[in-house]
């Protein structure tokens, strides 16, 4: 039995490098697949070891999919806020700093997440119900406070119209029918493709990248920062239609001042305090939050403690291992990104992220890149922070909770 | 911080996550494996039942067996979780599933089955 857990183990790590590196292959995606097959699969494997399976791939993904939001540009939900510092540090020479500093987020907020573990399984049941009605009117005034935190009044109507353009879209396409992917377009429309075409008119190059063994944080701001992660990261993990990117809005308002390093430390630790944290819920409340947990949820139908300790067991094992494989795999980026030609390689991931898009979501896929894309430029061209077009996410959950 | 300090953090974690999969993997491997009986003491839990079918019922959406294993337990199978299995008395079955009361006699609602023979 062991030996066939450390195996299913050592699968879902694999399965978590390839979905954490290959743009717009979701632990969903792997997951369906795996319920699907659940009753061939079974007369194979143990039901505990295809839920290690599933959670050894979703932790090892949450470390990894930074690698193509910083190198490439090409992020998910989890990881689009994470994109425009991380390719600054790139620019800069150091993309594989920019990647460590996430995995130090990723990392250390999953440990301060498992010695919370205790007290989320005790607070959970209590405050699940008190807290849902709130939801909607906590993220709208974490929005009004980041709006008005804008330099001029120009600025906060700017900031207001790129968060309602992109709140409006994001719920059109969650709400259009038949759409295979919606988030692939949105986000590397909003974060990706725009970032790029900004670059490339700056006629930005990537400089050699610079490999060190330092970490260059102050004690208290990393601290704050995997507090944040922590907090916000397992508040979201509670409720229904919020994830790691309303988190990363929640966590970046409530810690106060950040810059580039510490905000990506935030963004790597909320995802994996997210997946975590998920557990909590699916065994005190008996609800999945994620479509991974989904997928375990429908295969094991009930956690008890044994199988959480089980499950916290792989976790640990899986983030371990997968701090490792993150920082060798952002090393080889690093030596191999710097001999590219940047034009080259930024229209190159261009056409790639089109011809995903198209292979996803056809020509309405097309339409929503497009669109996102000039949505995401905005804020570049008046000079606002972009995260406001993470309203594309957060109003159609507001949306959701009020009506 | 140093680098390497995050990474002996990390192995160690993984030392450390290795050792609670082995301690977890002999608990889960005592809930696996088939129970001799049912009692009272098991209402609620999840077990695994494995033996022949005796006799049984076929509903509509429901399937009532008995499984004999020596002693006979009474397995309730809704046919969503039945899809592509035919029911044949003499069948030998793996079932999984919540022990729960009905009616005052004891029975299994089956969350997964497997033919094993």
């Amino acid at each position: 039995m062991f030996l066939e857990l450390l195996l299913a183990a050592s699968l879902g790590i694999f399965a978590g490098i390839f979905t954490g590196l290959t743009p717009g292959v979701h632990i969903n995606l792997v997951a369906i697949l795996v319920v699907s097959s659940a009753s061939y699969l079974l007369g194979i494997f143990s039901l505990a070891s295809l839920g290690v399976f599933i959670i050894a791939m979703a932790i090892t993904h949450t470390f990894l999919d930074t690698i193509p939001a910083i190198f490439l540009g090409a992020p998910e939900a989890d990881t689009a806020l994470g994109v425009l510092p991380g390719h600054k540090l790139l620019l800069q020479g150091r993309g594989y700093e920019a990647v460590k500093l996430t995995i130090v987020g990723s990392f250390f907020s999953f440990l301060l997440a498992l010695a919370f573990f205790p007290l989320f399984i005790w607070i959970v049941p209590r405050v699940y119900e008190g807290l849902q009605k709130w939801i909607a009117w906590i993220l709208i005034v974490i929005m009004a406070y980041m709006i008005l935190g804008e330099r001029s009044n120009e600025a906060r109507l700017y900031a207001a119209v790129v968060f309602l353009l992109s709140g409006i879209l994001g719920a059109f396409v969650f709400n259009f029918p038949n759409l295979n992917q919606p988030l692939f377009p949105l986000l590397s429309g909003l974060f990706g493709i725009s970032m790029l075409i900004v670059s490339l008119s700056d006629n930005a190059q990537i400089p050699k990248q610079y490999i060190t063994d330092e970490i260059r944080l102050g004690k208290w701001q990393s601290f704050k920062a995997l507090l944040s992660a922590t907090f916000s990261g397992s508040l979201v993990s509670f409720f229904p239609g919020l994830g790691p990117a309303q988190a990363a809005i929640i966590g970046s308002n409530t810690m106060g001042k950040t810059n580039n390093y510490t905000f990506l430390v935030l963004v790597g630790g909320i995802n994996t305090v997210n997946m975590l944290v998920s557990l909590v819920s699916l065994y005190t409340i008996d609800k999945a939050r994620n479509g991974a947990v989904l997928a375990m949820q429908q295969i094991i139908d009930k956690v008890d403690f044994n199988m959480l300790i089980l499950f916290i067991g792989t976790s640990l094992f899986a983030a371990g291992i997968a701090t490792f494989l993150t920082l060798y795999i952002s090393r080889v980026f690093s030596n191999v990104i710097s001999h590219v030609n940047y034009k080259v390689l930024t229209l190159s991931i261009i056409t790639f992220i089109v011809a995903l898009t198209f292979y996803f979501s056809s020509f309405m896929g097309l339409l929503i890149l497009i669109t996102s894309t000039a949505i995401g430029i905005i804020p570049n061209v008046v000079n606002v922070k972009r995260s406001h077009a993470m309203g594309c996410l957060i109003l159609p959950v507001i949306l959701f909770f009020l009506l | 911080m140093n680098e390497r300090l995050m990474l002996l953090t990390a192995f160690i974690c993984s030392i450390a996550g290795i050792f609670v999969i082995y301690i977890s993997s002999g608990v889960i491997e005592g809930m696996m494996q088939p129970a001799d009986s049912i009692s009272l003491e098991d209402e609620g839990r999840n077990i695994k039942v494995q033996g022949k079918i005796v006799d049984y019922y076929e509903g509509d959406n429901i399937v009532i067996m008995e499984i004999e294993k020596p002693s006979v337990v009474k397995v309730v199978l809704f046919k969503n979780k039945a899809r592509n299995l035919s029911i044949a008395e003499g069948t030998q079955l793996e079932i999984m599933g919540k022990v729960e009361e009905y009616e005052g006699s004891l029975e299994v609602i089956g969350n997964r089955v497997r033919v094993i023979g």
